[in-house]
């Protein structure tokens, strides 16, 4: 039991670590041949396969955070310490690893089709943050939240889970539960 | 996806009978592992031993020529270090050998260098996991199943879903990404067959998320690669629906794992039961029944996970008093708790009535839900405890030595349950209470009285008063029970008080007579309102009462014959006075004696004694005739009311069947009434 508990937290040493890294990395050259680097995230579909696909996919996630969100409510309620640092950590990591790269273009949160999802993942996800006892990455999620939909709080939204607000209302709710987590 | 399978399935039909090539062959069914290999232990070595056949050369001589050998170690590379692990699995899975586990877990790191692809991460993960099961470290195996699903699944989804959106699902070159649907699979029976079975029943609620995930839209969601059947999906159904449900544990897959397990080994026993009674396997299933709610008491954190454990198992407590008073064997079988730690969740529960009741585990179901499982937890008390007392007052009449000791404990259950039911059937805080708990009151209060009137061979005097006031409140809660009247007669007859039974019964009937509730039930023709209506007719007449207090059923063919008595002899006596009359008067010859005496001729005048007897014996005629008339008009009135009140016969035991029988309602709202 404590070799797994020490393992995530190992892990999530090295995850944070090796992000501090990265971040202080300088970018390398562009190959001049291939011309100037254009990342996955910030090709636009339009329309099409790729669109529905690209649907399916923020759908499955919020759906995926939903049940996370079920979980460690769970956890948090029957006191399962044990089990909330494990849950905890995959949490993260899959934020880290999956969530970031798959809200990270900022069309998405412009396109009419994938507005109203790309909002309910952020939103759930900052509510998953408070759980995790993270404020400030959860103050950053809003913080971007308000920058990427600035001027569409009157936005419909899922929020809270398996009810609907006005995105300003449900940006309120969470900021004034920041530190409830 | 298909053709994935055809592809295997040629593979193998090419590979059959070359005993030369049977490492290729091998090696194909391998590669293909993740379609068969979470196959039942039997299952898979029956698999195994056809492969063996079509290849020439066995798994275990496979493992023997190819893997086992040190050379074969020296030089591991990535594919050679994954089908090894994957044939020791394979082999541990089919046989339970622990050492072909060990093997493959040694295997299994070889791996650790390649775990960038799919294939190697997917199969380290399982591996581990298995081992992890088999040592019993359950935080291990739920890291490994975390892992995987991280590493493995995640990625593969969105790899997944691009290759089935192109029709590539199906290309040699897909990888695993392929086989997702078998992934999902294979988690979903890691987690909820072989954990449960290897006996991981603890700290598996993180993957409750898992489960979440693999029941929407994963596992049964690809018929054209497992069909649905073939799948878990109907038992991951079964187990998302109790996480998700009132019966939950505050979302706990630990719990629900617990109680489903607890419920499967109750209905094993029960089955025995329905078959066999109350044979050594039939008991030795409800032992290991009653083990497992143990188990899943032990597992629940809530009120709610409580109440779900509770509810079942007063259940099989029920079944067992049953089945002993039915088949009249007395087996000892230790309950681990009963009914009245089962009143203590109830309690628990009712306290948290006006505030706090989310906090029990309801939160996410809502009230009527919480409301549900209290009267459920009510419904399962009050039938545990009218069984057991049951079986108390069978026996009783059974082993007449221990009478009264049988008819007391069944008193003390009943007098438990009514305390219950007074405590909680209140008319502010009754909605946990089912309506099926007003006729138990009923019942308990009748069964009491009869424990002491009926089954205890030496009442004592208090005893025999508290029956009697037991029988008055059974009454006032369910009037329409006929037989009820003669027991209260019969008791108050046996404390010489026999005179009394019309100011006894009489406020309870007049209770019933007024009863706006009863009335609009009638008047709406809602449900047995016919025959409802024919007892509240007996109620409002007082003779009618002392029909049912003293009359039996049978002798309403003997009260019909007196009644045809008494108007004949109403009538004779009628003219035996006209005659009297008619001679006083001058107008006639002598009194007839009876109707067969001849007139005397030629009669003589009276004189003044013969005119006094003669006024004397017209009084007494005219008193006799009026004596007669009442008789008559009061049984020519009474007998029909009664006679109809018969049709009520069986109400009771229609409702002790039903708990959802329409007049259980109906005697609800009559009971807050007469205390309101």
């Amino acid at each position: 039991m404590d070799r797994r508990l020490g393992t995530w937290r190992v892990g999530l040493a090295v995850l944070a670590a090796a992000l501090a890294l990265a971040a202080c990395r300088t970018p390398s050259a562009p190959d001049t041949l291939l011309g100037p680097e254009e990342t996955a995230a910030e090709s636009r579909p339009l329309g099409g396969q790729s669109l529905a696909q690209r649907k399916q996919e923020l759908d499955r996630a919020w759906r995926d955070l939903v049940h996370f969100h079920a979980t460690l409510e769970s956890l948090r309620h029957r006191k399962d310490r044990n089990g909330f640092v494990l849950f905890s950590g995959f949490v993260d990591a899959y934020m880290g690893t999956h969530l970031d790269p798959l809200i990270e273009p900022e069309w998405q949160s412009e396109h009419p089709e994938l507005q109203g999802l790309d909002a309910n993942v952020r939103l759930v996800q900052a509510e998953l943050l408070m759980h995790l006892r993270n404020p400030q990455r959860m103050q950053r999620a809003l913080n971007e939240i308000e920058r990427r939909y600035a001027g569409r709080g009157e936005m419909l939204v899922d929020y809270p889970v398996g009810e609907q607000s006005r995105l300003a209302d449900a940006i309120e709710n969470l900021t004034t539960r920041k530190w409830r987590g | 996806m298909k053709r994935l399978a055809a592809t295997l399935v040629l593979f193998l039909v090419a590979g059959a009978g070359r005993a030369s090539d049977a490492p290729d062959v091998w090696a194909g069914y391998l590669d293909y592992a993740y379609v068969y290999s979470s196959a039942e232990p039997d299952a898979l070595k029956r698999r195994l031993d056809e492969y063996g056949r079509e290849a020439g050369q066995s798994l275990p001589q496979l493992i023997a020529a190819r893997f086992a050998l040190p050379s074969a170690t020296a030089e591991p590379d990535e594919t050679a270090s994954r089908r090894k692990a994957i044939a020791y699995l394979l082999d541990y899975l089919a046989r339970g050998d622990l050492a072909s586990l060990e093997a493959s877990v040694e295997a299994v790191h070889d791996l650790e260098g390649g775990l960038h692809r799919p294939e190697n991460r997917y199969w380290y993960h399982y591996v581990l996991a298995h081992r992890a099961l088999e040592k019993g470290r359950r935080f291990d195996f739920v890291g490994e199943v975390l892992d995987l699903w991280l590493h493995v699944v995640v990625p593969l989804e969105a790899s997944f879903e691009s290759l089935q959106t192109l029709s590539l699902d199906e290309s040699p070159n897909s990888g695993l990404a392929s086989a997702l649907p078998y992934v999902y699979e294979n988690v979903a029976r890691l987690v909820l067959l072989r954990a449960p079975r290897l006996g991981l029943d603890r700290d598996l609620d993180p993957l409750g998320a898992i489960v979440l995930m693999l029941h929407d839209g994963r596992v049964g969601a690809h018929p054209d690669v497992i069909p649905v059947q073939a799948s878990s999906r109907e038992y991951l159904d079964r187990i998302v629906q109790r996480l998700e449900g009132p019966e939950s544990d505050g979302g706990s897959l630990t719990f629900v794992l617990a109680l489903f397990e607890a419920t499967r080994r109750h209905e094993q026993a029960r089955g025995l039961l329905a078959s066999e009674g109350l044979s050594p396997r039939t008991l030795d299933a409800m032992r290991v029944a009653s083990g497992a709610y143990a188990t899943a008491l032990e597992r629940a954190d809530t009120v709610q996970g409580r109440c779900a454990v509770h509810t079942r198992m007063l259940r099989q407590l029920g079944e067992l008093y049953v089945a002993r008073q039915r088949l009249g064997v007395n087996p000892e079988i230790e309950a681990p708790f009963g009914v009245e730690d089962a009143i203590v969740v109830y309690e628990a529960m009712a306290a948290a009535r006006d505030g706090g009741w989310e906090q029990l585990g309801w939160a996410k179901d809502g009230r009527p839900a919480y409301v549900a499982a209290m009267r459920g937890l009510w419904e399962e008390i009050q039938e545990a405890t009218l069984n057991v007392a049951d079986y108390y007052l069978a026996r009783s009449l059974a082993s007449p030595a221990f009478a009264d000791d049988d008819a007391r404990n069944a008193a003390r259950l009943h007098e438990r349950y009514l305390g219950l039911f007074l405590e909680h059937a209140t008319a502010q805080g009754s909605d946990g209470v089912p309506d099926s708990a007003y006729f138990a009151a009923h019942e308990a209060a009748k069964g009491m009285g009869d424990a002491y009137l009926v089954y205890a061979p030496h009442p004592t005097a208090a005893e025999v008063e508290l029956a009697i006031r037991r029988y008055r409140a059974a009454l006032g809660i369910f009037p329409f029970d006929r037989a009820l009247w003669s027991s209260l007669a019969a008791g108050l007859e046996r404390q010489g008080r026999v005179g009394d039974y019309l100011s006894v019964a009489r406020p309870v009937a007049d209770g019933v007579t007024r009863s706006r509730a009863l009335d609009t039930w009638i008047t709406s023709g809602e449900p047995e309102a016919a025959r409802i209506a024919a007892l509240r007719r007996a109620f409002s007449d007082s003779q009618a009462l002392m029909y049912l207090g003293f009359a039996e059923a049978g002798q309403v063919g003997k009260l019909s014959g007196d009644l045809r008595g008494l108007r004949a002899q109403r009538a004779e006596v009628g003219r035996r006075l006209a005659a009297l009359t008619a001679r006083r008067d001058g107008s006639a010859g002598p009194v007839l004696v009876s109707l067969d005496d001849a007139p005397p001729a030629n009669a003589a005048p009276l004189d003044a004694a013969e005119l006094s007897e003669l006024s004397r014996e017209i009084e007494e005629a005219k008193t006799l005739r009026a004596r007669l008339d009442q008789q008559v008009d009061a049984r020519t009135r009474t007998l029909p009311v009664f006679e109809a009140t018969l049709e009520t016969d069986g109400l009771a035991a229609e409702l002790r069947a039903r708990r959802d029988h329409p007049l259980h309602a109906l005697l609800r709202r009559m009971y807050h009434e007469r205390r309101s």
